[in-house]
């Protein structure tokens, strides 16, 4: 076999090669990921709600989410946001050809967490013919939900409560990270679903706890966010 | 075939300066924006921790939390007794060889005789052992090109934690595949080590944590790029020295790093305990937080997990009971992906490659040399002088490797990884 002077590469010729590569990798991410390096952030910082509305093509649906929305005491005199910035108006719409996404968010600037009801939100908006496939929560560190079920009759539905997290589906395809644990209360039919720590700017799906919720067959009437002062990053007393 | 670059015994003290000063440079460049991010291993903090017990306190001592010089002292006791022993090695070596071994006969007296040499990192002259660390190098050569291809198909670059942007993952997954054939048929090799490092500097990009998290993947950079050009005519199946000692102090150096980026980013290293309980439990890492105050139990258990991955990290680093601490590490990282994290910790059988080759090499050496001769040209006197400046050098050692950094990080801004 002929193997050739067996030659090494010189350690300026390694760097050199190293660094030529490291340039081929950052001119991939300047070229393909222009988006990364404006720094725009893709969630407004101080918005506590956000609703996916799945269909929200011009002003005139905008205007019955709104009425929708305002029907909650809490959210009446909310301010309201597309997040898109503007929305055609009806006229302008009725001429409009196809798109390729007729939904958009609204961002919601809530006064006090502690009344936020998902459960109602998404009743008041299909009472008026709308619905939204995701409802992010965020702001706080730390928060807890407490969601009221009409039926917990035994010892195994307050057992199907507290392993949503391992039966869920949801949880199985990769979502709801940010749950930490369960309890269920069989006599009151409270059931507290405990968040984890969350960094500053994260979200979560409030939509998605309600549909695990159903998948385990035990919808809540109301689900509400209950952050407390304890909770809000303030040292925590249990050690 | 061993692939042969002349064997220099030592690093040249240019290179030294140049390593030192590199290392100092990265770890100037902890306080920067933090980004790096466990998307599979959780890591979501069920309490906060206390940050203050992290930093300057006013009417303390040194401006340090009891708690934490606490930690760091029994830390420094400990790898100082680590360094007493080392230092005086061959006179346990002696003892073994005259008192107990001399009585023995057969078997028993060779495999005692193998076990001190592997411990003491001296030659293993067992064919059984040269075999398994051929076959170790051969694992460490290939197992990164799995890591690229399976990185690659989880659209994340290198290990799956580094997601990749939708709109450029396309290429890099090309280019992380097209790597790692190069590595499986072992074509250009000092080539895939340079894209390697590479690939390292551009990490830097996603903010200095996520390039200190990928320390370790430099060992495989090394191994390539003191790889022969020829390197697909040549069966590579040994380390030299140069091979052994960068790649044992680059892996070292990763986890003495890595150590420290733990106290530094606090919040994700309790993060992770809180969702793995069993981490906890650590009787090395237990012994450590020994005495410290109850009310601090989880920010001592932070400082002292740290302090144990930077002793070990200091010690593989430096070249002391190599074998022994990378036996350690090898049997943590198999328990971390079989039993621990899991399937998604898969990748971490790259780092089990590299420390399978540094323990199978023999041709270990120690980084404290100067030391060692002292104590060889100081064994013709008395032998209490001697015991006494070595437990000397290794006190001072112990405490200059882990107080000063230790105080130097309560003066750090974390807010940047708020």
């Amino acid at each position: 076999m002929m193997l050739g002077k067996i030659k090494f590469a010189t350690t300026a010729q390694i760097l050199g090669m190293a660094i030529a590569w490291a340039g081929v990798c950052m001119g991939i991410d300047f070229t393909f990921n222009r988006h990364l390096w404006t720094g725009k952030a893709d969630l407004p910082p101080t918005t506590a709600l956000a609703l996916r509305i799945n269909h929200l093509c011009c002003t005139g649906c905008l205007d019955d989410v709104k009425k929708a929305l305002q029907t909650l005491p809490w959210l009446k005199d909310a301010p309201m946001n597309i997040r898109e910035g503007s929305l055609k108006t009806q006229e302008q719409a009725e001429v409009a050809g196809p798109a390729a996404d007729y939904g958009g968010w609204l961002d919601i600037d809530v006064k006090d967490a502690n009344q936020i009801d998902f459960v109602a939100i998404d009743r008041a908006l299909r009472d008026e013919g709308m619905v939204a496939s995701q409802m992010q929560f965020g702001g706080y560190r730390h928060f807890r939900f407490e969601a009221q079920v009409r039926h917990m009759c035994c010892g195994m539905c307050k057992d199907a409560c507290e392993r949503m997290p391992e039966l869920a589906g949801t949880r199985k395809a990769g979502g709801l990270k940010w749950l930490d644990s369960v309890t269920a209360e069989r006599a009151t039919g409270k059931v507290t679903i405990h968040a984890r720590y969350q960094e500053p700017g994260q979200r979560i799906d409030a939509a998605e706890l309600l549909g695990a919720m159903d998948e385990i067959g035990l919808p809540p009437f109301s689900l509400r966010v209950v952050v407390s002062a304890e909770e809000q990053g303030a040292p925590a007393p249990i050690r | 075939m061993a692939t042969s670059k002349p064997e220099s015994p030592r690093f040249p003290a240019v290179s030294r300066r140049r390593l030192a000063t590199a290392g100092l440079a990265l770890l100037l460049l902890l306080p920067t924006l933090a980004s790096a991010h466990e998307r599979f291993v959780k890591h979501d903090m069920k309490k906060p921790l206390q940050d203050w017990f992290f930093l300057q306190q006013a009417g303390k001592l040194f401006g340090m939390d009891p708690s934490m010089i606490q930690v760091g002292l029994a830390v420094s006791v400990v790898l100082a007794a680590f360094l007493v022993i080392w230092f005086l090695r061959e006179e346990l070596d002696e003892f073994i060889r005259n008192k107990v071994l001399s009585r023995l006969g057969g078997w028993p007296q060779r495999a005692l005789h193998n076990l001190a040499c592997f411990i003491m990192d001296k030659p293993v002259r067992l064919a059984s052992f040269y075999t398994f660390g051929e076959w170790s190098v051969i694992m460490f050569l290939r197992s990164p090109a799995l890591v690229l291809m399976f990185a690659a198909t989880n659209d994340a670059l290198i290990m799956p934690s580094y997601p990749l942007e939708p709109s450029s993952a396309v290429y890099f997954k090309f280019l992380q595949v097209a790597l790692a054939v190069l590595i499986l048929t072992q074509t250009m090799l000092p080539l895939c080590g340079a894209m390697v490092i590479g690939t390292w500097f551009y990490l830097f990009r996603w903010g200095p944590f996520v390039a200190i998290d990928a320390i370790p993947v430099l060992t495989a950079g090394i191994l390539y790029a003191m790889s022969p050009w020829i390197s697909h005519k040549l069966a590579i199946t040994r380390l030299n020295v140069d091979q052994t000692r960068w790649i044992r102090f680059v892996f070292g150096l990763g986890f003495f790093i890595l150590g420290w980026s733990k106290i530094y980013n606090h919040d994700l290293t309790i993060g992770v305990a809180d969702n793995y309980p069993s981490m906890m439990s650590d009787p090395l890492v237990g012994f450590f937080a020994l005495g410290t105050d109850p009310a601090m139990r989880r920010e001592a258990w932070v400082v002292s997990f740290a302090l144990a991955e930077v002793m070990s990290g200091f010690m593989v680093m430096m070249g002391v009971f190599t074998r022994l601490w990378a036996t350690i590490m090898c049997v943590m990282f198999t328990k971390l992906m079989l039993v621990d994290f899991g399937w998604d910790e898969i990748p971490h059988i790259y780092p089990i490659g590299c420390a399978l080759a540094v323990i199978t090499s023999n041709y270990l050496r120690s980084e404290f040399n100067p030391l060692e001769r002292i104590e060889r040209v100081m064994r013709r006197g008395s032998p209490v002088k001697r015991f006494a400046l070595m437990g000397a050098f290794a006190v001072g050692i112990a405490l200059l490797a882990v107080m000063p950094m230790l105080y130097f990080l309560t003066f750090t801004d974390r807010s940047m990884l708020k």
